[in-house]
This record gives structure tokens, sequence and C-alpha cells, in this order.
């Protein structure tokens, strides 16, 4: 009997300290009015506002952009990293990062390429 | 057509070869072994027979299968035709069925010599009926009408072209990778149907030696194929490292240290007797690990947090892999409750005593388990809360790094521990003069580093706990090689995780990146090294679906010179839209200077003029400076044999500061893809380029105008400094070896079943 309890017991703090490191390494998806809220790194989806300047200043290495999220809010972003792939083209990416007073500081930014393969038959050569 | 026939005989063939092999085996009719023989084999040959079909499809361009124009064209070479064959996911269900019915062949033969029961065989045909059912649903054999209902398809349509592999994907890695990951998928199976088939006749020891030998097998060739993904994806994907705890590589891991738990518990129902329940238990999840896998991987349902991007297979496929996975869980654990009470304990009730090696290969086993329970949890995260209809989050990969640390200190702890001990039982005294060797120098070690280079305890623990089981390995190889003995398999492996773990440690905790860029022939400083751009040179120029370039760049330092070159790329299979890279590594015994390309682009300085020959216009940077046109150069047109690529030149002369300087400009006409494109020059003094970017034609010549671009086109990239990952290859090197030791070894000592 005794055997068993401990095993429930060893059980029982192993699942605790998962879920804690759950909470601890997971970030959370949501928008800007939030993140500036929680003051904890989390991320963001949205899209890039084409209508104002978005530009990549090598010598700062520093990557500036505005990002549209799905309230609408709109939010100068900072990145340290150049213009990723598929940037201007990807209807909708994430970030991921904390806000700070006037910006947004991403760490990173994951694009999604839009699907241009599944059922599509425009490409097919005559 | 023929090849869907192929598929659907072949489907017969192995629900006939389950029913009549299960049958033979209960009743022991022959007339019942002579059908399961041959329902068998025709399920074996009509999956090759597919198989072959599909590749004379991809190699004969048949682009009317919907498979063959989607994933491969008439420019690939033949080693990329030939991964044409997987790189799809019909192809890769193909393959998947093709090294289950070959290594189910080669099961029967085995199984047949040894004179052992084939009651496996018929499970094994079950396993392969699921796969090709899931073929008859999703299959590479579909027209392109068939596959495009919509699309107003006429049944003879015949594409001049296929749409071509993935760019990213066209490398010789493409050619090794998958398959032996799915070979080592495929070898999972049989020590679980062993597993099955020594419950399933209540003869609990019958099978130890034949489960050992194809667990090891399988653990060292999965366990390969892992981690040639993760070095592909390291030497040319450039995704900066070798592992991202990524879902899809998460689900390979999975099984994989199953597998491995299992070769550990087989090897305790060797040496002491029992255990056999846990066999059964690891053998069946090794083998759930890899159903899942697939389901994880192909179903889509990661397909918002895996980096690896999988298209939904569509329902029909999706049910056909849940009821795979539901019989293959519901049937052995029915099974394992019937027997469980009649399992016999060898040695009764007799504990396994503390001081001894039992103890702590029991131990590091059942923290094996536990490890792969922590990354089948997080990486089955994002199901649970789409199931329970909660947020998804997506899980950082320091959640694993926080976990897998302490893990790997406690395995390589124990592991160095046991090999301490003696298997039964072991004198204090001995023991602790053994121990102060192994483990002071290791001790002094981790001491240096958490003094000298960094106070990080966790660091410290996984030097330490590397070395003292290092040491100890080392050891017993060195003892086993001077009394002539060539088992040494089992040491091999272990040495092999120490020295992956340092380096992973090393190459992961230690990495520095910093950003650098060029401005053409620029220069940049990274890590105390100097880089120069050399020469941007165009490749694979008779290509025309795609516009490639290989830098050459000059990397300094105090002890010479040498060339890295990374590629930049634009290819037709995303309408040249973005640019894909290809990273360079110079490799150092102590270090990676690793060089990945990130961003390529062209900052116009000035807006583009227009100009006819003999023009003279006003320099756009300054007034008092000029430019004049004054003749086309077609003297070197022809770029190569088969004339398709024109150098068309315009000669210029810049009159800058009040000097002139003559100069020609070319741009490299392709008239198969009609594209232009600029060979960039640095204007004279400037530190922007000039490019011939259009060619407006008229009806001749002289009245036709040119427009001339200036900028600077700027390549970034990433420097990283990976310190010491050699020791990840060379540990992977060691793991594998030791795995094809023990099997040699195992074969050489004990051919027969005992």
């Amino acid at each position: 009997m005794k055997k068993y309890i401990g095993i429930g017991v060893a059980i029982l703090i192993f699942l605790t300290l998962l879920l804690l490191s759950f909470n601890k390494s997971s970030i959370e998806y949501t928008d800007f009015q939030k993140a500036s809220e929680l003051n904890k790194k989390v991320q963001v989806i949205g899209s890039l506002e084409k209508s104002r300047p978005y530009q990549y200043n090598p010598n700062s290495n520093l990557f500036e952009f505005y990002m549209r999220d799905k309230k609408g809010k709109v939010v100068l972003v900072h990145f340290n990293g150049p213009q990723p792939n598929n940037f201007t083209i990807a209807p909708e990416f994430v970030v991921k990062g904390t806000m700070q007073d006037t910006f947004f500081l991403a760490s990173e930014i994951i694009t999604k390429c839009p699907s241009k393969y599944e059922g599509e038959m425009e490409k097919v050569k005559q | 057509m023929f090849g869907k026939i192929l598929i659907y005989l072949s489907s017969i063939g192995w629900l006939l070869s389950f029913l009549f092999f299960f049958l033979y085996e209960e009743s022991k009719n022959e007339r019942f072994y002579k059908f399961a023989k041959i329902s068998f084999f025709s399920g074996i040959i009509g999956i090759v027979a597919a198989s072959i079909f599909l590749l004379f499809n991809i190699f004969s361009h048949n682009f009317t299968l919907t498979y063959v124009w989607s994933y491969s064209s008439r420019q690939l070479p033949f080693f990329l035709l030939l991964s044409s064959f997987y790189a799809g996911q019909e192809g890769s269900f193909l393959l998947w069925a093709l090294w289950m019915s070959l290594i189910s062949l080669i099961f029967y033969l085995y199984l047949k010599k040894n004179k052992l029961d084939f009651l496996p065989i018929a499970f094994f045909s079950l396993a392969i009926l699921f796969i090709t059912l899931i073929l008859v649903f999703k299959s590479p054999f579909s027209d392109l009408w068939e596959s495009f209902p919509d699309g107003n398809i006429p049944k003879d349509f015949v594409p001049q072209d296929g749409r071509g592999l993935n760019p990213i994907l066209e490398n010789y890695w493409i050619a090794i990778h998958p398959p032996i990951l799915f070979l080592g998928y495929s070898l999972l199976t049989i020590p679980f149907l062993l597993s099955i088939t020594s419950f399933w006749r209540k003869e609990y020891d019958k099978y130890l030696t034949s489960m050992a030998l194809w667990s090891l097998l399988g653990a060292g060739v999965l366990g390969l194929g892992i981690m040639l993904g993760g070095f592909w994806a390291y030497e040319t994907l450039g995704w900066g490292g070798f592992w991202g705890w990524d879902p899809v590589e998460n689900s390979s891991l999975v099984p994989w240290i199953f597998v491995t738990s299992l070769v550990h518990t087989l090897l305790l129902q060797k040496v002491r007797g029992g255990f056999i329940r846990s066999n059964f238990i690891l053998s069946w999840l090794a083998f759930l690990g890899v159903l899942y896998a697939s389901y994880l991987t192909r179903s889509g349902v990661l397909s918002d947090t895996s980096v690896h991007s999988f298209v939904d297979p569509g329902k029909v496929v999706n049910i056909i892999l849940l009821i795979f996975l539901g019989i293959f869980t519901i049937f052995p654990l029915i099974l394992f409750f019937l027997r469980t009470k009649e399992v016999p304990e060898p040695l009764g009730k007799e504990k396994v005593k503390f001081n001894s090696r039992q103890f702590f290969v029991v131990l590091g086993t059942i923290i094996l388990v536990v490890a792969s329970i922590i990354v089948l949890i997080g990486t089955s995260l994002p199901i649970f809360q789409s199931f329970i209809g909660a947020k998804k989050v997506a899980l950082e990969p320091s959640f694993y790094n926080q976990w897998m640390a302490p893990i790997a200190i406690l395995i390589l702890i124990i592991n160095a521990l046991s090999l301490h001990y003696y298997w039964k039982d072991t004198s204090k005294q001995l023991l602790l003069k053994k121990l102060f060797y192994s483990s002071v120098p290791s001790l002094f070690f981790a001491i240096l580093f958490f003094v000298f280079f960094e106070q990080n305890i966790l660091f410290s623990f996984l030097i330490f706990s590397s070395l003292f089981s290092l040491i100890i390995n080392g050891e017993k190889i060195i003892n086993k090689f001077t009394k002539k003995n060539l088992r040494v398999g089992a040491f091999l492996s272990h040495m092999g995780i120490s020295f992956l773990i340092i380096g992973a440690m090393l190459s992961g905790g230690f990495q520095k990146t910093q950003t650098v860029h060029f401005i053409q022939n620029g220069k940049a400083k990274a890590f105390g090294y100097d880089f120069q751009l050399v020469e941007k040179q165009r490749i694979e120029i008779e290509k025309t679906d795609r516009e490639k370039y290989r830098f050459h760049i000059k990397v300094s330092d105090a002890n010479g010179n040498s060339i890295i070159k990374p590629i930049v790329y634009w290819s037709d299979f995303n309408n040249f839209e973005q640019p894909y890279y290809e990273p360079d590594i110079k490799t150092y015994l102590t270090k990676d200077l690793y060089f990945a390309p990130n961003s390529f682009m062209f900052n116009e300085s000035f807006a583009p003029i227009s100009i006819r020959k003999g023009e003279t216009i006003k320099a756009p940077w300054a007034e008092t400076d000029s430019i004049h046109f004054s003749s086309y150069d077609m003297s070197s047109m022809h770029l190569d044999a088969k004339q398709d690529h024109f150098l068309f030149g315009l000669i210029i002369n810049y009159k800058i500061d009040g000097k002139v300087y003559p100069d020609t400009i070319y741009s490299i006409l392709n008239m198969k893809a009609s594209s232009f494109s600029p060979v960039w020059k640095l204007v004279p003094n400037k530190d922007f380029s000039i490019g011939f970017t259009k060619f407006e034609p008229a009806e001749n010549l002289e009245q036709s105008k040119v427009e001339l671009s200036f900028g600077q086109e700027m390549l970034v990239a990433d420097v990283t400094i990976k310190p010491f990952i050699l020791l990840v290859w060379i540990g992977v090197i060691f793991i594998v070896l030791g795995f094809i030791v023990a099997v040699f070894k195992y074969k050489n000592s004990k051919a027969k079943p005992e």
C-alpha cells in the first residue's frame, strides 16, 4: 500500500511541475490592447499596414513596420533583423514579443507562405 | 488506372494474407498455409509493382498523373526524380507500404529459417492492409482530371512540364534522410508483433533474442534517420541548428526513446528474467509512437504550430489512420489484460537489489520513459487544447530544454553508476575505488568550467555527468578490447550520448550571432573575422526555372583566408517573389562558423533613367556629372551552347568630377524564360551600382530606349559561432555504431531461438 501512495505522490508532483512549466514556456495568442496590459511575452496575429512606411535599416539592424491586429489596432513594431521572407506577400503573420511604451518589440516574426499549392490549376503549363 | 489496380489487388492480398496466416497458425492446416503464402506474396508484389510503376511514370514524365505533375519536372536530375517518389503525401504512404512489405518479407524468411510461428506475419499483413487502404483513397495514381473535377480538364490532357520539387528540397539529402527514417519506422513493427505473438501463445521467453535483435536494428536505423534530418536542417536548410523541438521532430523522437527503453528492458529480461510485461508495453508504445507520428504529421492537426507544413489529407484518410491507431491500441491492451495475471515471475517476488547494475538499468529506463512522456505531452498539447476548445498556446523550445537538461544529467549519472556495479551485487570497497578514478577527473573539469567559463550550475552538472559516463564507458571498451571481446555496442552508444549532450550544450548554450551586411563588394566584421564579398556568381544558368547566385565571401582571421559560398536564389516555384537561401559553414575543430543569408534586397539610390544610343544625360547624383551612351555591345553574346542566354552590353562613358571613365554594362537576356537580369556594376568612385534594367525595343536599335537603374544590392546574413558542434555528429556516429555492433554481436552469439 505504501508503495502505491509513494508512486501516486511522485506522479502528482510530476504533473504539477509539468503544468507549471507549461505556463512558463507557453506564450499566449492575444491582441495589442491585451499585450500592453499583460506586460509579458505574447504573440499577436495580424497583417502589415501597407499604407504606412516599413523599412529595414542595415546599420542599426532594425526593421520597423506598422501592423494591424485582428481587432483593428495599428501598432509600430520593432524587430532586430532584416525583413523576413514572404513578408510582403503573406496575408497574415505572427509576431512574438513584448509591448513597450511606444512600440511592440518583436523577438520573432513568423510568416506563413500563402499556399499556392493544393488544387490550383492555373499553373498547369499548356 | 494500372497503378490503382495494383494497389487494389495488393490490399486484397494483404487482407487474405492476414486471414489465412491467422487461420493456418490457429489450425495448422497446410492448405491455409498455401493460400496464406500466395496472398502474402501477391500483397508484396502488388506494392513493389506499384512502386516501380510510379517510378516509371516519374522517369518518363507522365504528367497526366497529378502526383507526377505536382512533384517532378523535366529539369530534375536522376536522384531528385527518385526522391519525387516520396516528396508528396501519397508517395510517402507508398514508401511506407513498400518498406513495410519488404521488411515483412525479410521477417518472414527469418521466421521460416528459425522455425518460428507465422502469427506475426498475420498481424504484419493487417498493418500493411491499413496503409494500402490509405493509398486507395489517397492515390499517387490519380489523373489530373480526377483530382480537379471542377477544372474541366480533358481526359487526354498532358501538361508540358510538372510543378517540380519545392526548391528547398532540391538537395541530395532528400534522397537519403526520408528513406532511412521510414525504414526505421517500419522496423519498429517487428518487436511489437513478436510481443503480441508471445502473449498470444503464452510463450513469454521464446522471442527474447529475436526481439532484442530487431529492436536494436530498429533503434539504430531510426536514430540515424532522425539525426540525418537534423544534419540536413543544419547544413543546407539554414535553420540554424540541428534540433528545434518542432512537433514533427518530436514525434519521431518519441518512438525512438520507447524502442531504446525496450532495448534496456530486454537486456534485463535476459540477465535476470521477468520484465515481460514491460517489454510488451514498451514495444507496443514504440509502434504506437510510429502510428501517432504519422497521424500528427499527415493529418494537418499541427499545421499551425509546426514549421514542417503538411496539408490535411482529407477526412477519409484521417479516419483510416484513426482506425489503424485504434485497433492497434485496443487489441494489444485487451490481450495484455487477459494475460497479465499469468505472466510468469521467474524470480518470484525477489526484489532487485539496490547495489546492483540491474537496479540502475531499471531506474535509467524509467527516466527514459518519463522523458518520452514529457515530449509526447508537449507535442500533443495543441491537440488537447483544440479538443477541449481551449485557447491554443505555442510551447517554446525552452519547455523541452528545461526538462531535458536535468533528465540528461540523471541518465548519464545513472548510466555511469550502473557500470560501476556488477549485475547482481557489488562490494563497497571495490566500488569506492572505481568511483574515485572516474568521478574525480569529471568533477575537476566541471569545477574548472564553473570557475573559468560560466557560473552556471546546470551546465556544470551536464559537464560532470557527461564526463563521468564517458570515462567509465571508455574504460569498459578498452577492457573489452584487451580481452579481444568486441561486444562493446552498449558502451559505444553511451559514449555517443555523452558526446552528443556535451556538443548540444556547448553549441546551443554558447552560440553567438551577429548580423552582417554587404553592399556590392563590401566588407563586414564579426567575431574577429573579416568578411569580404568578392564575387556574385550566377550558377545553374542552363535552368530556366530559377535564378541562382553563389556569393563568394572571403573570410580572414589571424590564421589566413578562406572562401565561404552561401547561395541566394529565386524560383519559378513561388513566381520569383521571394528568395530562398542556403547557408555555408566553415568548420573548425572547435567550432563552426555558420553563415546564413537571410535577406537580399535592392535599395534604389535614384530614380531610373531612360536613354537612347548617342545621347548624353545628366547624372542623377550630381548636376555636373554626366553619362554618355555611345553604342551597344553584342560581341560576346552567347553564354551557353544552347544559345538561350545572351549577354547584352551597353558601352557608356561617365564624366565624373571632370574625368571620363569608359565602361560596359551588361544584362543577361534569357530567351527561354524571357527574363532580363542586370549585372550590377559599381559606378566609379561611388558606393552604388548601375544596372541595365530594361530594353524598350523600337523599329531599330537607334530609336530603342534602354533603362538604367542606380542602387545598392545588399546581402544580409547572420554569422553564428557554434562551439564544438562537431561533438554532436561524433556522438551520433558513436550511437549508431553502437547499435550496429550490438546487432552483429547478438547475431554471432545466438542466432537460434532460445
